[in-house]
């Protein structure tokens, strides 16, 4: 009887909860100082990097579809990969401003991509890629097909280029990013980076409550799940290689170390593309001394990326060939990857920092 | 001990009262005449099994094919709602006739979705009103031939039938910004499974022969299994059953799947025990908790769908209120468990609707007006819409 009455309690607390409990008022960390360092050393200059990447990847598209032959294709390939990476860094902003007002990452980097729709579309001479179902069909994954996928070697990737729709597709895709680039980029020149760095609150839709669960929702589903988890069939179904990330171009373990890069360099404050550190996760924990069993947590945060970066490094530079070959080690690098996810959920975003999970539910249907 | 639960339950209604606003009224202790939950039934002596498992003479007694058969139906059709090169006379033939489908056996089993479409005892057989709504069903196909299949490659907006972004996903509308394949399989929730169980099969075992065995089950056994193979189908990962698994995990309504897998499996041994008086107190407490969990779920996706009104997240809204209104649609089938009526009018759902759908729709939906839909739903219920939302 008292557990019944236990229990009605507790769901009448539940049901008329709607002033959850605030965090103690002792957080005078300077949230301010740490959007500022986000925005201008790192943000700023990581979409302004990202645009001169995807201008020099212009640049080689117009080469290599003007003369078709090895030298610009490798050339070209090798800008594309340069471009790519950085998205690696990007993305960690992709769900703030004017990004997530276009919701760059559905048209960036969505894969698998749909290769024989983009063969269609090919045939077809004219697509909208502003249309939402093509969103498969263009971004980093079309361009992994279109520069890797379309012939069985080399000789036959460059002699496809002779025909003009494929060359007029391959040009369309690279517009395509920097059109969705360009605006973001100037957002942030222009009025956003104040309003950025001005929501300094602790409330839901601030700027460091939006940053901590994009970084976290970015580290759980573009990263765990999409570059190895759902390909390993750690959610079901079978060992499914040709939905990796550059299925084509066989890169997928040098993007997946840049995207632990970027991932680590953000929870450190590290100013893009340099080592000098500034206000982040990293200090805002060490701030709020903030300890997992006793130790203090940022340093056992790196240490698990240190720890993950060990695991994914001894996986072939294919992953395809090493999910076709024996999973058990992609299974370890997983759940070493796993392993920050509670310290990041739990331990930081929610107990340190006392922020809310703000996804979405979707029911997937 | 059982008045004393009772009681508490009636605390319980008055605390929950209690949260809104009007803390002066004075609340009248409710009577409870009918079973709303398995801990008011009287059990008499039933010991119901732990799961759904019936034998007679060391076989099973219970048989549902025909419903499993009509829900791997209504998900193909579902599905192929969203292939835009089929024919309207294929959609057709698949939700009237019971063909055109991939699976085997589903062709020649003789089983048809759009007959046992609002097509109960109690409420719609025979009636115009069970013509209106086999009739709804056939307009949401054509709809999606007519208007969405030819605007397939057309962005949509205000007026124009097409496609929008809703995440990774690309949601394909009416002008309305309505996407007639959710509301067909949302609406075949109340129309179909809710409808024969409810106010069918639960109507029709009250006067069923339970003494003459063939097919090693009686009349009013199979009956009830049919309602049964409805609502909690194992094959069902699209429908009643699906939705009924997301209103338990919202922690306002943690034990409503288990509550309503004990009143079935009471009523059965209740049946097999010819303990009529049990059996039916089983079925008002399944009256009442099917009902809540679509109502619940109905309030769910309007809520959802409000909070994504906003320029970059309309197809995600429009995927939610679609998702809504075929929910809506059910909310005409959910049936009282204390006298032989609707929750809801004819009327009342089709003012929802009209709602929704006035002007440029979903386009320009308010917040005002979903919230205005959702109170007078739970305003029928013993929840409140900020509980349903989650």
């Amino acid at each position: 009887m008292k557990n019944i009455l236990f229990a009605i309690t507790i769901l009448l607390f539940i049901s008329c909860g709607e002033d959850d409990p605030v965090a103690s008022n002792t957080d005078t960390f300077d949230r301010a100082a740490m959007l500022t360092n986000w925005a201008d050393n790192i943000i700023i200059p990581a979409y302004t990097d990202y645009e001169a990447k995807l201008g020099a990847l212009k640049t080689a598209t117009t080469t290599f579809t003007t003369t078709q032959n090895q030298s610009n294709l490798t050339a070209l390939r090798a800008e594309y990969l340069t471009a790519y990476k950085t998205w690696q860094y990007v993305v960690l902003f992709s769900s703030i401003g004017k990004a997530a007002e276009l919701d760059i990452t559905r048209w960036v980097n969505v894969y698998p991509t749909s290769a024989t729709t983009i063969e269609t579309n090919i045939t077809n001479g004219s697509t909208n890629l502003n249309l939402s179902s093509t969103n498969t069909q263009q971004g980093f994954p079309a361009l992994d097909y279109l520069l890797y996928g379309v012939g069985i070697d080399d000789p036959a990737i460059v002699a496809k280029y002779s025909t003009a729709n494929y060359s007029t597709y391959l040009i369309a895709v690279v517009d395509r990013l920097i059109a969705l680039n360009t605006p973001v980029l100037n957002d942030w020149n222009g009025v956003y980076r104040n309003t950025f760095v001005t929501s300094s609150g602790n409330t839901v839709g601030s700027s460091v409550n939006v940053m901590v669960n994009d970084y976290i929702f970015n580290y759980e589903k573009y990263f765990r799940v999409y570059k190895l988890g759902g390909p390993l069939a750690i959610f079901g179904g079978s060992v499914r290689p040709e939905e990796l990330e550059v299925y084509y171009g066989k890169q997928s373990r040098e993007l997946c170390l840049t995207a632990l890069d970027a991932i680590e360099n953000f929870f450190s404050g590290k100013h893009y593309s340099s080592t000098t550190e500034g206000d982040s996760f990293k200090s805002y924990l060490t701030y709020l001394d903030t300890k997992r069993d006793g130790q203090a947590l940022a340093p056992v945060m790196l240490a698990q990326m240190e720890s993950a970066r060990t695991k994914i490094n001894l996986l072939n530079s294919d992953f395809a060939t090493q999910l076709n070959t024996d999973t058990a080690p992609a299974n370890t690098a997983y759940t070493e990857i796993q392993r920050l996810v509670p310290m990041l959920k739990i331990d930081m975003m929610d107990q340190a920092f006392n922020i809310k999970l703000d996804y979405i539910d979707n029911d997937g249907d | 001990m059982k008045k004393v639960i009772l009681s508490f339950l009636a605390l319980s209604t008055i605390a929950i009262t209690s949260c809104s606003d009007d803390d002066n009224v004075t609340v009248p202790v409710p009577v409870a005449t009918h079973a709303k939950t398995v801990s008011d039934i009287n059990l008499d002596g039933v010991s119901a099994p732990a799961t759904y498992t019936f034998d007679r003479s060391g076989a099973t007694s219970v048989s549902y094919g025909g419903q499993t058969t009509r829900i791997k139906m209504a998900k193909e059709l579902s599905s192929a709602l969203k292939v835009n090169t089929n024919t309207e006379v294929q959609l057709d033939n698949m939700y009237a006739d019971g063909t055109g489908f991939d699976e085997a056996g589903l062709d020649t089993s003789g089983k048809k979705l759009r007959n046992k479409s609002g097509a109960s005892l109690d409420f719609f057989d025979g009636a115009v009103e069970g013509v209106t709504i086999k009739e709804y069903f056939d307009n949401l196909i054509k709809g999606q031939v007519d208007n969405v299949f030819t605007n397939w490659s057309t962005t949509a907006q205000a007026g124009t039938a097409g496609q929008i972004a809703n995440g990774s996903s690309t949601r394909y509308v009416n002008a309305k910004g309505i996407e007639y394949n959710q509301v067909f399989a949302k609406g075949l929730i109340g129309a179909l499974q809710v409808d024969q169980a409810l106010n069918g099969y639960m109507s029709k075992v009250v006067n069923d022969d339970n003494t003459t065995v063939s097919d090693n089950y009686t009349t009013m056994e199979h009956h009830f299994d049919e309602a049964y193979g409805y609502l909690m189908n194992s094959e069902d990962d699209a429908f009643f059953s699906k939705y009924l698994t997301k209103v338990d995990s919202n922690p306002n309504f943690t034990g409503i799947e288990s509550e309503i897998g004990q009143a079935f499996r009471i009523a059965r041994q209740a049946i097999v025990d010819q303990k009529y008086a049990v059996r039916d107190q089983a079925i008002e407490v399944l009256r009442y908790q099917v009902s809540r969990a679509v109502a619940i779920r109905t309030i769910h996706y309007l809520q959802a769908g409000k909070a994504q009104i906003a320029p970059s997240t309309m197809g995600g809204a429009f995927h939610d209120l679609s998702e809504g209104m075929g929910f809506v649609y059910s909310l005409r089938f959910l049936r009282k468990s204390d006298i032989t009526d609707t929750y809801f009018t004819k009327a009342e759902v089709d003012g929802f609707l009209a709602d929704m759908e006035a002007d440029n729709g979903l386009w320009d939906i308010t917040p005002a007006t979903l919230d205005g839909i959702c109170n007078d739903i739970a305003d029928k219920f013993d929840f409140t819409m900020a509980q349903a939302a989650l």
